[in-house]
């Protein structure tokens, strides 16, 4: 009877120090490798462009650099956006496809804007006509200031899946 | 004096840890004999995951897992490093060999029906392995980071953030943050050259332990009568004696007698010898003839670049297109993780005692079929972004 007791403890004993370990050890690198959770990149708004570069006929397309701060490195971010006026004012959105997240392309010569990964398209506005997106385009939260065009690293609608 | 020194060298091993009788287990095994040739891929992959990742620590020499770096030092190694487009070349060409060899070992022993009992779990430990390989191949081509590799990634991490419920959470852990990020590429490549590539060889080595423990099982042509008739040399004969020896000893694992074996050393390692060094040498030929690709810088807002999946998961890339709206979500994941558990699992679906490929019809419908769809989808691909390439530059 005795012996077996021993056993027995000892074998829960040895458990209890592996699982241990194994907690003290894996949770902080977990957590470690984990950091990306807690940082959020910090809300900026940047200009796109000035009001007069833009036409109600055909986005044009621009580079927005975002900064990285929040992270090691310090680098920054490059989107790439269309712009269009409409009736109420510039629209601004990205040109990451809803499908893939492949960049889009306006055509002049289809007047569309085109996906190269799977033919998905868009009209000038970003509003999706066809083709395997789920949505349309994401539209930038974007102000306006003496003639000069903003965004925020943030979408009105996040039309992600 | 030479061969006395290595006599008392093993003498002196021998008596550490017995280097005789692991020899003997490992070298003297018997194996089936007819067929033989079919039963090299396994050794032919071993041995190339050996040189691809010698290439790689090389590569590391030079290779800057930075973003700002690293293409650029990847064009150093393949444009200004001595011989530098040969090592990177043979890293690719052979990662390029290796997923084909996956393939090819896979479909042998699907055919074979060597999945049975009891060698299920050698089966399911070799459709990790397969994902660990493909895991290993598509974090590398991340690392050139050009734009074909920018956009793997973000097609990726796509995939990843459609997994129901912990998708996004996954994405960012990979990612690093909310958005691509130098961190992104950092965690790329320790993925790849740590994290897929140690635990590869790891299964690899518990996979290969375990076709030695269990005696290797071939096909079904090893036990029907040997057609040629010949009687059996006297190496082959010893070789089965020794095995009808290990059948009867309840601590061997062995259950099979093949009609014909031989030994593994050196008659079935001259055949997996003969098989690896022919791959090396169409890997020679590819690295001689085909420079690794590279492509431009990364631009993320780009309006020019088209992109294109890698060759083997352009069947996947297809899916994508034909199954989008409602369907996304399974075809992005819950189709591919269900078709990778019925391979898994085929051991279990396909469990009954008939090996003959003519008995298990149902098995090579399901095999034929998978095949006939990965082909069918990876050439509509195909020839779907060549088409593209008009369209965005008429
Ligand atoms: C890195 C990848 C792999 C390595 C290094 C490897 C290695 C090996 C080796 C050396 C053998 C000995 C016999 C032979 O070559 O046919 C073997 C047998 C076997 N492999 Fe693999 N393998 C790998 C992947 C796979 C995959 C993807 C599968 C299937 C899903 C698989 C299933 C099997 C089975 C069932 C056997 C037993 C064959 C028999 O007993 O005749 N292996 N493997
Ligand atoms: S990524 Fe745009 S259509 Fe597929």
């Amino acid at each position: 009877m005795k012996p077996v007791r021993r056993r027995t403890l000892l074998q829960a004993a040895i458990a209890a120090i592996a699982g241990l370990v194994t907690l003290l050890v894996g949770g902080p690198l977990l957590a470690f490798f984990a950091d990306a959770w807690r940082r959020r990149q910090p809300r900026q708004w940047v200009k796109v462009c000035d009001l007069a570069e833009l036409n109600s006929i055909e986005p044009t397309h621009f580079r927005v650099v975002f900064k990285l701060d929040h992270l090691q490195g310090g680098l920054e971010e490059v989107r790439g956006v269309y712009a269009i006026l409409t009736d109420k004012g510039p629209l601004v959105f990205s040109n990451v496809c809803t499908h893939m997240h492949c960049s889009v392309r306006w055509l002049a010569w289809r007047q569309q804007i085109t996906c190269p990964c799977h033919g998905g398209f868009y009209d000038r506005w970003g509003q999706l006509i066809g083709g395997p997106p789920p949505f349309s385009l994401p539209v930038y939260e974007m102000q306006v200031r003496e003639g000069e065009v903003f965004i925020a690293n943030a979408y009105v609608a996040r039309n992600y899946l | 004096m030479a061969p006395r020194l290595s006599k008392r060298a093993f003498g002196w091993l021998d008596r550490r840890f017995g280097l005789g009788a692991v020899l003997d287990r490992l070298l003297n095994d018997p194996v089936p004999e007819r067929g033989g040739w079919w039963y090299t891929f396994g050794a032919a992959l071993f041995v190339l995951f050996l040189l691809q990742a010698l290439t790689g620590l090389f590569l590391l020499f030079y290779y800057e897992p930075t973003i700002e770096r690293a293409r650029e030092s990847v064009l150093y190694i393949q444009q200004e490093a001595l011989l530098g487009w040969a090592v990177r070349g043979f890293h690719y060409w052979n990662m390029v060999l290796l997923v084909a060899l996956v393939g090819i070992h896979l479909l042998r022993t699907f055919v074979s029906a060597a999945y049975k009992a009891p060698r299920e779990l050698t089966w399911v430990l070799g459709v990790l392995l397969l994902l660990l390989m493909v895991a290993t191949a598509y974090t590398g081509v991340i690392l050139r980071w050009d734009q074909a590799a920018y956009f793997d990634l973000v097609v990726g991490l796509r995939i990843t953030e459609l997994t129901p419920v912990v998708g996004p959470w996954l994405a960012e852990l990979w990612r690093g943050g909310e958005v691509i990020n130098p961190h992104s590429l950092l965690r790329t490549f320790a993925f790849h050259i740590f994290l897929f590539p140690l635990t590869l060889l790891a299964v690899a080595l518990v996979h290969i332990g375990l076709v030695v423990l269990l005696g290797q099982y071939g096909s079904w042509i090893n036990y029907e009568p040997d057609p040629s008739g010949a009687p059996l040399t006297e190496e082959q004969a010893a070789s089965r004696r020794k095995l009808e020896e290990e059948l009867l000893d309840p601590k061997s694992r062995k259950v099979n007698l093949p009609a014909r074996t031989t030994f593994f050393w050196p008659f079935h390692v001259f055949k997996e010898g003969v098989v690896t060094f022919g791959f090396f040498l169409l890997d020679l030929l590819l690295v001689l003839w085909f420079a690794a690709p590279i492509e431009g810088p990364v631009d993320p807002a780009t309006t020019e670049y088209a992109p294109a999946s890698i060759w083997f998961f352009l069947f996947f890339d297809q899916a994508l297109l034909l199954f989008a709206g409602t369907w996304l979500v399974p075809a992005a994941n819950v189709v591919p993780l269900l078709m990778v558990l019925t391979l898994a699992l085929w051991p279990w679906l396909d469990s009954g005692s008939e090996v003959r490929p003519s008995g298990r019809l149902a098995s090579l419908a399901f095999m034929l079929a998978l095949i006939g769809v990965i082909f069918t989808f990876s050439f509509m691909a195909a020839s779907r972004i060549y088409n593209f390439e008009f369209i965005n530059h008429p």
